[in-house]
């Protein structure tokens, strides 16, 4: 081998280690459509399901970017960069999610479901409309990052199931999440929902 | 002749190829049954691990609480006993704390008894439903859970999976 050709060797080398490296680091550029789909297909690892006596339990890990940009798509402002980031600079500091609780007998209401009185229908009401939080958390690593903020939507029985809008405390660790729920009105002991590291690792970047 | 003989050769050949897809596509499919030692998958199981020391913490306090007031009624029943002249108001008020005091043990026992019966519901339940996943997914016919009381005499070892399901409860119930 000419000494001449060492340089040119090194470079080659040291290009195709930066395209591995970069083809290899997981988050890839979609676009914000894209991006929306991605977060909710249960395919990515984001959306964990469990069915539970007579309740199905589903919790959807929501990136501070989904957040942002369903923010700006429901007020219709044209999502540009500068524009996003003034917006997600609102919702970092916590990580977000969405549980949703639905009874799986037909046209079931799950504040109703298997109660005996209309003491009890108050009483969930008041459980997860105030108490809740103290009940759902995350695991990760040896951390227990609690619930900061959490929103309950009332259905009216219009819906089979209800939704609890959550936001956690965060770390910088990078371990899988278990979010627990450890229910208090429903009987059905304490559910978890396993997100992991890969999942969140993978989730893309948007273009704008 | 020769390529009669060949022939027919070739057409065995291809019956044996098709009979043995056959029979192992139909083994591979066969459902299967198996069964558990329900004692050890309840006893392994890291849901009831919890609640366990959930109930026990509970039950601890509770007997806490009652051997406090228990211990005062004793020295107060000692008292009443050394003094004197003890006046009716006294002795109402002590078999007042009495009363009071047998009413909430059995109260707690009550208690103890309905959180009991509750935890160990929701124990099978979520067992229930994890065999029920797990049977889908593996295929099985059925999953047999075994005790001592049970009608099953006999049980190929072979067709144990007891440390399997303890194994996949135990990741299911940690959401995996």
């Amino acid at each position: 081998m000419k000494a001449d050709n060492i340089p040119l060797i090194l470079i080659a080398v040291l290009s195709l280690s930066i395209i591995t490296f970069l083809g290899c680091s997981g988050q890839k550029r979609v676009s914000q459509e894209e991006y929306i789909t991605w977060v909710n297909n249960a395919e990515n690892g984001l959306v964990q399901e469990q069915v539970v006596g007579d309740y199905k339990f589903s919790f959807q890990y929501l990136p501070a970017e989904y957040m942002a940009l369903k923010e700006l798509m429901a007020s219709e402002i044209m999502p540009t960069k500068p524009v996003f980031d003034s917006v997600l600079n609102n919702y970092r500091g916590l990580q977000y999610g969405v549980m949703k609780i639905g009874a799986l007998i037909e046209g079931g209401d799950v504040l109703k479901q298997s109660i005996t009185s209309e003491a009890e229908y108050f009483e969930r009401i008041q459980y997860y409309t105030t108490i809740v939080p103290r009940d759902i958390f995350i695991v990760k690593g040896n951390d227990t990052l609690n619930c900061a903020m959490h929103h309950f939507e009332r259905t009216f029985s219009i819906s089979s199931f209800n939704t609890i809008m959550l936001g956690f405390e965060n770390n910088s660790d990078s371990n899988d999440q278990i979010v627990v729920y450890d229910d208090q009105v429903l009987g059905t002991g304490k559910i978890s929902f396993f997100i992991s590291r890969e999942a969140l690792s993978n989730i893309p970047l948007i273009e704008f | 002749m020769e390529k009669k003989a060949l022939g027919v050769k070739l057409i065995l050949v291809q019956v044996i190829i098709l009979v043995s897809i056959i029979i192992g596509y139909e083994m591979l499919m066969r459902k299967k049954t198996v069964y558990v030692d329900s004692a050890r998958v309840f006893n392994e199981f890291r849901m009831k691990k919890e609640l366990e020391n959930n109930f026990n913490s509970i039950q601890m306090e509770r007997k806490n609480y009652l051997d406090s007031v228990e211990l005062r009624l004793k020295l107060t029943g000692q008292r009443i006993n050394e003094s004197k002249t003890v006046s009716d108001g006294i002795l109402a008020d002590f078999d007042m704390q009495k009363e009071e005091f047998f009413k909430r043990k059995q109260e707690f026992e009550e208690m103890d008894n309905s959180l009991m019966k509750r935890y160990n519901d929701q124990i099978w339940d979520r067992i229930h439903q994890y065999a029920k996943e797990y049977g889908a997914h593996k295929r099985y016919a059925y999953i047999f859970g075994l005790t001592e009381a049970s009608s099953i005499l006999y049980a190929n070892e072979g067709e144990d999976i007891t440390q399997e399901f303890i194994k996949v409860i135990n990741s299911k119930y940690e959401g995996r």
